[in-house]
């Protein structure tokens, strides 16, 4: 069992053992948790508040005179909380404490449970004493009220959580948090016999390896040989030496790698674990920055900025700074994220702003031609906002996470007592995973470890996956450079894969690149090979080959491999989600979340808060539920109805319950009284949470089922409930929008990835997980499928994407193919990681029967693998049935050529914006306002068909701007500044030109006639314009539009070929050009218009998946939702 | 060379074979001893701290910079000096000529549990003197004599005790927003006042300020 598991059932059994003593405090939780503390020997007193005893916190627990005190103003519930909080340190801590380091344990409570402080939660919730605090709320859950009880409370007894709250005195939020445990989450599996460490002994290399001392250690540990086992020998080698555990210092890079550094640690020196300190570098980082902040001239309780909190502080920032290159006026955060990830680089390679800024303009100066000119003047701009950024940061008394490593470094290289004390302090260093180290932390650890004559360090070079983030090999093929004197041993023997496995890698790992100075490869194994067990089948097409995998599957489980000891491995989610496709038709269980926020289950709920926000659309998705059951003409007229009375939100759906059908009305009336019951103005957390246990909302369809994409989909709002409650979400305004904005950003930066992990509990589910390569790393399973073996898959080809590094930023990257080269090298290595997690079974898969095509990688494996030529395939009961849809009558529709150029974008946008009356703008941006405001400005300046004058567009602007501008907003003085240069330039650019009303211009397309209006028509030098007007800058590929070419074909319709101009014009560029379009291309549009024209009329409004363009889509939170009633006539 | 555990040597005795045994601390040296007296590792990496940031003050160079011979023996001496310094300075905060070490701390901690005097205290007042949360100047005579006698030790290494750094303020467990807040120390009066004792049994405590 898990930990977790093994304390919810400590406090289980603790808590049965005093309602055995005392059944009667089985129903009274304040006074079994005091009789618990005093069983366990502790008194129990209250202070006044204020006293020093507490030292600002609610209660304290001190371990050494068996006191626990409280805050008197705390009584009833919360007290029982508290306390209990203070029973599970009692329970689960005390043999770890001895008295030389006796600490009080401070407990407060919060208003909501257990919260994590916002952007610190991925760097410090993995320390040991963090870990500790999670073991004694989980425990304090458990004990107070255990999941069982909870699933007999909710579902047998079907009482909400306040009635359940009430009746046990519990507090509100620990039910609801306890009630999403016990609902959500897969039950644990209990074992029959406790779980027992393997005493199996240490072969000789890894002996040598625990040893070894006087002279800084690397170990070189292969795929499958006990490399953490060692490291948890070594430090037990090192405390039975007397070495004192407080010296002892272990890092590592991600916080996986640590969670289970730490699992093992506890388990295997439970008296001495939690004085070690073992996490991530930038935990500790985050530890010697809150011990020295006065050096770093910083608050003791120093903040933490992740990437979007980043974008966020640099967006307002943007127009402070002359920006050419990176100044947009439609989209001021579009590259902020491609900028901060080269700032974190730097920070990686540690470059600071100044030195960034030297390096930017030594590149500007050499630039050979134009094209790396211009290059170069986009790194000196991205020198400019980095240098404002750590101004900001400093000011802010804030750090990112490069800064964790890198500001770190620079004070333990410019203050040598702080140095000095550190490494008196920590005179023994461990690394774990010690190839994803990238420059700066290998800085660090120089740093803390002086000579090196007591470091030690273990990894494995050839499985170095995090090269984008300057993780290499190097550092590990350049130790014994680093560290004179150091000596490199290597771990022999693999105990995790069969001999042919074995090989197959083995001979592989000979022709990486990142074998290079690393020892050679040469593992032995004690495991024998079986029948076949490495295969390479081969198929005609991709779906042969998906459908070959799903039958590949179930001829193992056939053979005694359980679908959850199978993976299948992918380098892309893409990749995944298309298998994952296939298996669940095949009606394989699978173990796969995808793309986490596209998730149903996950937008139904953020549909709900979107609706309490004000966005009406959001009914499209909420109408569905169970609960309500509203069908597609009842929503329609609520739609209509708050359109024409211009209402919003909850506002429209209370004014909407009479006019919906009689068969609708008792849905709609749920509806509204479990929605206004809501707090819309509470944290998101509690809004859904008393949507779910209080109100029930979705929560009984979500029970009802007990398969495994069912489990998946309680495990998906179980995750997301957790976001919601760690989320940071600072700033003013409604916490609702700025928690829907979060997800939006977390989804266009494709940053969801911690929230597509499956979490621990669910890993006995019988199912075949699907996942990532990166995220295989450090685990193994029984058969590994790898799907899409073929030239271009994998090695992937390398996209040549600007690259605003100047040279000189990152150590030996100075050479024309350095990219090219380190590419190519992870790739060897995501191979290799990948087949290494094979224990007995390893199965390829490739769409072409012709070995030409197949993988390069293949090559060298042939030796060893059976090849099946036709293989069998899984057969499939039926196809994706397409949904039906429900759309108004198709007589009324006009075609119109703007809203035709937004069906190419993405046909269900076009549904949603066009066909239903939902509008297209999502306006919770700034600088969306601001635009809208221009829009508006512009489009009555069009509809007079005369010249305004500055002065009346600016009257008019002023009146908009009142009206559905960003009034009040931070910034709002620039953006209006910025919206009337805007109207400047609209009357600059269009003098010289006759303009006159623009009346529709048709056109024919198919059967149809579609009219296309353009923004500006005018008469200049006898040729008409036709001028499209946008208020920010061109795209690259500006004239691909396909508005133009039907700009130009009205043109030729109304005026004739030669008689008329198409322009483009961009405020934001200042910019009017002449568009052309050559006639293949305008032929070629004309047949996309038609297509899409008879789409529209086939009611085909699929969706059009774009990462950046979904996010900031009005409709993200429902889409794909469709009404699937047909009309009622 | 110290190579073996030795658990019959006092602190005192640790620090000066340290001291002597290097020319100047290092990791390495401090790990060895640290190793062979485990029980004084905590008072031995505060001392090499100070010592090294000593010697770092004098010599202006980093503790890896090798130091001539000469400047060796003054720097020893005054890391000596230091030591002496740090022995006067606790004495004279404690109006005591006792030191305590790490250990003998942790003795004295350990007897306020459960303890029983005349007049009575509660918990509360226990643990804040356990933590020393009290200002030392503010307790009656009567009281600490009484105190020294309930956990069954002097006057003079109660008030060293009493008066010796805080354990307040290190790095500790707690689940909150923020770290807890550095404890003021509090009057003998208001440590009273603040107990949960009887209205009669806090007059018969402040009388003994009488």
């Amino acid at each position: 069992m898990k930990t977790f598991d093994i304390i919810r059932q400590r406090a289980g059994e603790l808590r049965k053992h005093y309602t055995d003593v005392k059944p009667v405090l089985a129903d009274r939780p304040l006074d079994l948790v005091l009789f618990g503390l005093t069983e366990q020997g502790f008194h129990v007193s209250p202070l006044p508040t204020g006293h020093p005893l507490l030292e600002g916190a609610d209660a304290t627990l001190d371990w050494e005179t068996e006191d626990v005190f409280f805050d008197s103003r705390y009584s009833g519930p919360d007290l029982a909380e508290l306390l209990a909080h203070e029973l599970g340190h009692v329970d689960l801590h005390k043999p770890v404490v001895d008295v030389e380091t006796l600490e009080p344990v401070f407990v407060t409570l919060c208003p909501l449970p257990a919260p994590i402080p916002g952007g610190l939660s991925r760097v410090q919730g993995y320390g040991v004493k963090e870990r500790r605090e999670l073991q004694a709320n989980v425990f304090a859950r458990e004990f107070l009220f255990p999941r069982q009880v909870a699933r007999q409370f909710f579902l047998g007894h079907q009482l909400r959580s306040s009635q359940i709250a009430h009746q046990l005195k519990l507090p509100t939020g620990l039910v609801r948090m306890q009630l999403a445990d016990a609902l959500l989450l897969p039950a644990p599996v209990v074992e029959v016999e406790p779980s027992v460490t393997k005493a199996v002994r240490l072969d000789r290399s890894q002996q040598a390896a625990v040893e070894a001392q006087g002279k800084p250690i690397l170990v070189e540990a292969g795929p499958g040989t006990g490399k953490t086992r060692t490291l948890v020998k070594r430090v037990e080698k090192l405390i039975r030496d007397n070495v004192a555990p407080e010296s002892i210092l272990i890092l590592t890079y991600s916080n996986k790698a640590a969670a289970e550094l730490l699992e093992r640690l506890s388990g295997a020196l439970p008296n001495v674990a939690s004085k070690v300190w073992a996490g991530t570098f930038h935990a500790f980082g985050l530890e010697v920055a809150r011990r020295f902040h006065q050096e770093l001239a910083a608050p003791p309780d120093i903040g933490v900025l992740d990437q979007i909190d980043s974008i966020n502080l640099l967006e307002h920032e943007l127009k402070n700074l002359s920006l050419k290159h990176f100044r947009n006026l439609w989209n001021p955060t579009l590259h902020l994220p491609e900028i901060l990830s080269v700032i974190s680089r730097a920070k990686d390679e540690m470059i600071n702003a100044a030195q960034f800024e030297k390096l930017a303009q030594a590149a500007l100066k050499s630039a050979p031609d134009d094209k790396a000119r211009e290059l170069a003047e986009q790194t000196c701009e991205v020198a400019q906002i980095y240098q404002h950024y750590e101004q900001l940061l400093k000011s802010r008394g804030e750090v990112d996470f490069g800064d964790l490593i890198m500001r770190i470094n620079e004070l333990l290289i410019e203050n040598i007592p702080i140095r000095t004390m550190l490494q008196m302090q920590y005179r023994h260093i461990l690394v774990d995973e010690y190839q994803d180290v990238n420059r700066a932390s290998v800085r660090m650890v120089q740093l803390l470890a002086g000579d090196g004559s007591r470091l030690w360090v273990v990894g494995d070079g050839r499985q170095s996956i995090y090269r984008f983030r300057g993780a290499s090999s190097i550092n590990m093929a350049r130790f014994e450079q680093d560290y004179a004197g150091g000596e490199r041993l290597t771990l022999q023997c693999n105990y995790r894969s069969t001999p042919a496995i074995v090989g197959l890698y083995t001979g592989f790992s000979t022709q990486m690149a990142a074998s290079t100075g690393l020892a050679d490869l040469a593992l032995h194994t004690e495991r024998l090979d079986v029948t076949n067990g490495a295969q390479l089948r081969c198929f005609e097409s991709p779906r042969e080959e998906a459908l070959g995998l799903a039958a590949s599957i179930e001829e193992l489980k056939a053979q005694g491999v359980a679908y959850k000891d199978q993976a299948v491995l992918g380098l892309t989610h893409t990749e995944l989600a298309a298998v994952a496709e296939v298996l669940a038709q095949a009606g394989i269980p699978v173990l796969y979340l995808g793309a986490f926020f596209e998730r149903s289950e996950v937008r139904d709920l953020l549909c709900v808060l979107d609706l309490l926000s004000g966005r009406l659309s959001a009914l499209l998705r909420v109408a569905h539920f169970p609960n309500y059951g509203l069908d597609g003409p009842d929503v329609y007229r609520v739609l209509d109805h708050a359109k024409s009375e211009n209402l919003y939100g909850m506002e429209a759906v209370e004014a909407a319950v009479s006019l919906v059908s009689v068969e609708g009305q008792p849905g709609l009336k749920r509806m509204r009284d479990d929605l206004l019951a809501l707090d819309r103005h509470s944290h998101p957390w509690q809004i859904l949470s008393e949507l779910l246990f209080e109100r029930r909302v979705l929560i009984d369809s979500l029970l009802c089922e007990s398969s495994v994409d069912a489990t998946l989909r309680r495990i998906a709002v179980w995750r997301l409930l957790r976001f919601v409650l760690e989320s940071p979400l600072p700033g003013q305004g409604s916490r609702t929008r700025r928690l829907l904005g979060r997800v939006r950003q977390l989804s266009r930066l494709k940053n969801d990835r911690d929230l597509r992990q499956i979490p621990e509990e669910a890993g006995k589910i019988d199912a075949v997980t699907l996942m990532t390569v990166h995220a295989s790393k450090g685990l193994e399973f029984e058969a590994v499928h790898l799907p899409r073996m073929e030239k271009g898959k994998i090695p992937r080809g390398m996209k040549y994407d600007r690259l605003l590094v100047p040279t000189g930023m990152i150590a030996g990257a100075d050479g024309p193919s350095w990219r090219k080269e380190m590419h190519d090298t992870e790739q060897e290595c995501l191979y290799f990681v990948a087949v290494s997690r094979a224990r007995t079974w390893l199965r390829f898969y490739v769409a072409s029967k012709e070995m030409e095509k197949n993988s390069v990688f293949l090559s060298g494996a042939m030796l060893w693998l059976h090849v099946m030529t036709a293989p069998p395939q899984a057969t499939l009961d039926s196809g994706i049935r397409a949904a039906e849809g429900w759309y108004p009558s198709t007589d009324s529709r006009q075609f119109n050529g703007t809203h035709i150029n937004r069906f190419k974008d993405c046909p269900r946008r076009y549904f949603y914006t066009h066909v239903l009356p939902l509008g297209g703008i999502q306006p919770d941006e700034v600088y969306v306002k601001a635009h809208a405001c221009v829009q508006s400005v512009l489009r009555g300046a069009f509809a007079s068909g005369t010249e305004p004058t500055m002065e009346v567009l600016l009257d008019e602007l002023q009146q908009v701007w009142k009206k559905s501008g960003p009034v009040g907003a931070a910034y709002e003085a620039d953006y209006q500044k910025i919206s009337e240069e805007a109207l400047a330039t609209f009357l600059a650019l269009s003098q010289g030109t006759d303009w006159t009303l623009a009346q529709p211009l048709l056109i024919d397309i198919s059967t149809e006639k579609m009219q296309v209006i353009p923004d500006q028509l005018g008469l200049r030098n006898n040729q008409y314009v036709l001028r499209r007007i946008r208020t920010g800058k061109p795209a690259a590929k500006e004239a691909d539009e396909l508005i133009y070419t039907l700009y130009h074909l009205a043109g030729q319709t109304t005026f004739g070929a030669g008689n008329y101009l198409v322009e483009a014009v961009h405020l934001g560029a200042h910019s009017a050009l002449a568009v052309e379009v050559t006639k293949r291309k305008q032929e070629n549009r004309r047949v996309t218009t038609v297509e899409s024209v008879r789409a529209i009329l086939a009611n085909h409004f699929p969706v059009a998946s774009n990462t950046d363009g979904c996010a900031r889509c009005a409709h993200f939170f429902l889409c794909p939702s469709l009404l699937c009633t047909p009309e009622k006539n | 060379m110290t190579t073996a555990q030795d658990t019959t040597m006092d602190l005192q005795s640790v620090l000066y074979e340290f001291r002597l045994e290097n020319e100047t601390v290092t990791p390495a040296a401090l790990d060895t001893i640290c190793r062979a007296y485990p029980h004084f590792a905590k008072d031995l990496t505060d001392f090499a701290i100070q010592w090294v940031l000593r010697d770092l003050a004098l010599a202006g160079a980093p503790v890896e910079t090798p130091i001539a011979d000469a400047a060796v023996d003054a720097i020893v001496g005054l890391a000596m000096s230091d030591l002496q310094n740090r022995l006067y300075k606790r004495e004279k905060e404690a109006r005591s000529p006792v030191v305590l070490s790490s250990a003998d701390e942790a003795e004295i901690r350990s007897r306020f549990k459960n303890i029983e005097m005349s007049p009575p205290i509660d918990r509360s007042i226990a643990a804040s003197l356990q933590r020393k949360l009290v200002e030392l100047e503010t307790i009656p005579r009567r009281f600490l004599e009484r105190l020294a006698s309930a956990i069954k030790s002097d006057m003079p290494t109660l008030v060293a005790y009493l008066s010796s750094s805080s354990i307040v303020g290190g790095m500790r467990n707690y689940r909150a927003d923020s770290a807890p807040q550095a404890a003021a120390r509090m009057s003998y009066q208001d440590l009273v006042e603040r107990s949960t004792l009887s209205q009669e049994k806090k007059d018969d405590l402040l009388a003994l300020n009488d």
